[in-house]
């Protein structure tokens, strides 16, 4: 295996990116779904509960512990910043960039190929962190959550009538493994077109989020699809169908080829004089 | 010559900050008032400048107000664009600068706290500057494009608005300069990426923090002391973490 191949797997941004994501995901489900207040701040004598303790807390967790309860409260907090965890895996290319790709530009055979080979493999794996967090996210609820919902909405559209009822965690399965992956595949590969312009690392974390949240609002403004990024996010509670949700993904994809071709043009001109 | 020249360039940067203010203010304001359009509609109760503000940076009492429910996923899009742009706006000041910079401001200093001073720059000011910008440009707006339908406040109620608008900032501008404080200490010891990171995950924790505690305020808008509660608190963890900044923050040049 050649050097530079293993340290590229061996991506402590990668990790972090998902220690970061796992963390957030499950804190925020700890207190968002209620689950923190019935098991330890609840006062179990107040005269509204007719039930003993135990029993009413087993009531009172029934009533949370289901799948869409478990993604609706986890989500909540992170949907709001969610490029930033495809962005982070991909900074260790800004420093390939700045060092690997300068120093060594005579030794590869195909310079832009080269460079393009690599963009999308940070991309994939941007897109792989917040995907592969979200299969064991989702791995370790599964025991203990139910399907309450016999339709989940509209990304379910493309799979059989009845299919989430009968297998939820395979449809959060899809759901992690096609849109999750889409999305982050996308940020980590304008953040990737970006560190081929630029040399600062904060404009490489802070621009995805700001085409995001400007996106975003722009797409709630004017209520026009391809712009509604957060809407694919939030795949798990949205109306649109399976193919419309991937719209924004693919406009998004479109602007970043664009960015990354002008880029490797850059870089290639920069390294030949 | 060079004099002039450094105060323009604050000047020009300064009014950078305001623009920015504006824009994510009335960018707010617009879409505040979309969702609160919707609600609008069956409701039979009158709204007013409040329930606008209870939108945009997000209030506790949930029970009180039926537009503001903890299953909207939307529910923190608006209070986080304030937050988010904050704290870029206060670390951009020392996240920005090469790291040859530091190690030319090192050999130039004589004392530790000094060289802190001029990697920080002046992300106090610009802070105070987008955060006044972004509340003048609401009230500014909630003014001139009142909502149909809405209240007009009598004159007493009015400038209690204006009072709570103004205490709400200074808690805010207290907030944002304590994130900037841990940013920085991040920045110290892991550099850029975790301390951006780390920036955005403490909104996180200061959310879910305010949200737990019931009759005392931090970041959101539940005006149940007139904010002094945040003031106190926010200028108690500033000191600390200044501070703590002054004790352990020197910046490692290898990372």
């Amino acid at each position: 295996m050649k050097k530079i191949t293993k340290i590229r797997l061996n991506n402590s941004y990668f990790y972090l990116s998902a220690a970061v994501l796992f963390l957030a995901l499950s804190i925020t489900w700890f207190f968002e779904s209620n689950f923190a207040e019935i098991m330890f701040f609840m006062d179990y004598n107040a005269p509204d509960i007719t039930l003993p303790e135990t029993e009413a807390k087993i009531a009172f967790l029934d009533s949370i512990l289901n799948w869409e309860m478990f993604i609706d409260s986890s989500m909540r907090y992170v949907v709001n910043f969610f490029p930033i965890f495809a962005v982070l895996p991909v900074i260790p290319f800004s420093f390939e960039r700045k060092s690997y790709f300068v120093f060594g530009a005579n030794r590869f055979q195909h310079y832009s190929k080269e460079l393009l080979k690599s963009t999308l493999g940070y991309a994939i794996r941007g897109g792989l962190c917040i995907s592969i967090v979200f299969i064991i996210y989702f791995t370790i609820g599964s025991p203990f959550m139910i399907a309450t919902l016999s339709d989940i909405g509209g990304f379910a559209s493309v799979l059989p009538q009845g299919f989430y009822s009968l297998h939820p965690y395979l449809f959060f399965m899809f759901m992690a493994s096609t849109i999750y992956f889409a999305i982050g595949f996308s940020f980590a590969l304008m953040a990737c077109g970006i560190s081929l312009f630029t040399d600062k690392e904060y404009f490489i974390l802070a621009i995805p989020l700001m085409i995001y949240v400007g996106v975003c609002f722009l797409g709630y403004g004017f209520d026009f699809l391809p712009f509604k990024i957060s809407e694919s996010v939030c795949a798990f509670n949205t109306m649109y169908s399976t193919g419309e949700i991937f719209v924004p993904v693919i406009f998004l994809i479109l602007i970043d080829t664009v960015l990354v071709i002008l880029g490797v043009k850059k870089r290639r001109n920069i390294v030949d004089c | 010559m060079l004099i002039v020249n450094l105060r323009y360039k604050k000047f020009i940067k300064y009014v950078g900050m305001a623009i920015i203010g504006i824009l994510v203010g009335m960018l707010a304001f617009w879409l505040g008032t979309i969702k609160i359009m919707n609600y609008m509609e069956g409701s039979v109760r009158v709204y007013n400048k409040f329930d606008l503000i209870n939108i945009i940076f997000l209030t506790d009492e949930f029970s009180k107000f039926e537009y503001l429910s903890r299953s909207d996923i939307s529910l923190f899009f608006l209070p986080f664009l304030f937050w988010g742009a904050g704290i870029m706006i206060a670390s951009s000041e020392f996240l920005l600068k090469p790291r040859s910079y530091i190690t030319y401001v090192y050999s130039r200093v004589n004392k530790k706290s000094q060289a802190m001073r001029y990697i920080k720059g002046d992300s106090i000011m610009m802070t105070i500057v987008y955060v006044f910008s972004f509340v003048l440009t609401l009230c500014w707006c909630l003014d001139i494009f009142l909502p149909k339908g809405f209240e007009i406040m009598q004159r007493a109620q009015e400038s209690m608005f204006f009072l709570h608008m103004g205490l709400h900032g200074i808690a805010a501008v207290l907030a944002v300069l304590v994130i900037g404080e841990i940013m920085f200490l991040f920045y110290c010891k892991r550099g850029v990426s975790f301390s951006f990171m780390g920036g955005i995950m403490m909104i996180v924790v200061l959310f879910l923090v305010d949200m737990q505690i019931t009759g005392w305020n931090l970041i959101l808008f539940t005006p149940l002391y007139y904010f002094l509660d945040s003031i106190c608190s926010m200028l108690l963890c500033y000191l600390v973490m200044r501070k703590m900044n002054s004790l352990f923050g020197k910046i490692e040049l290898s990372v």
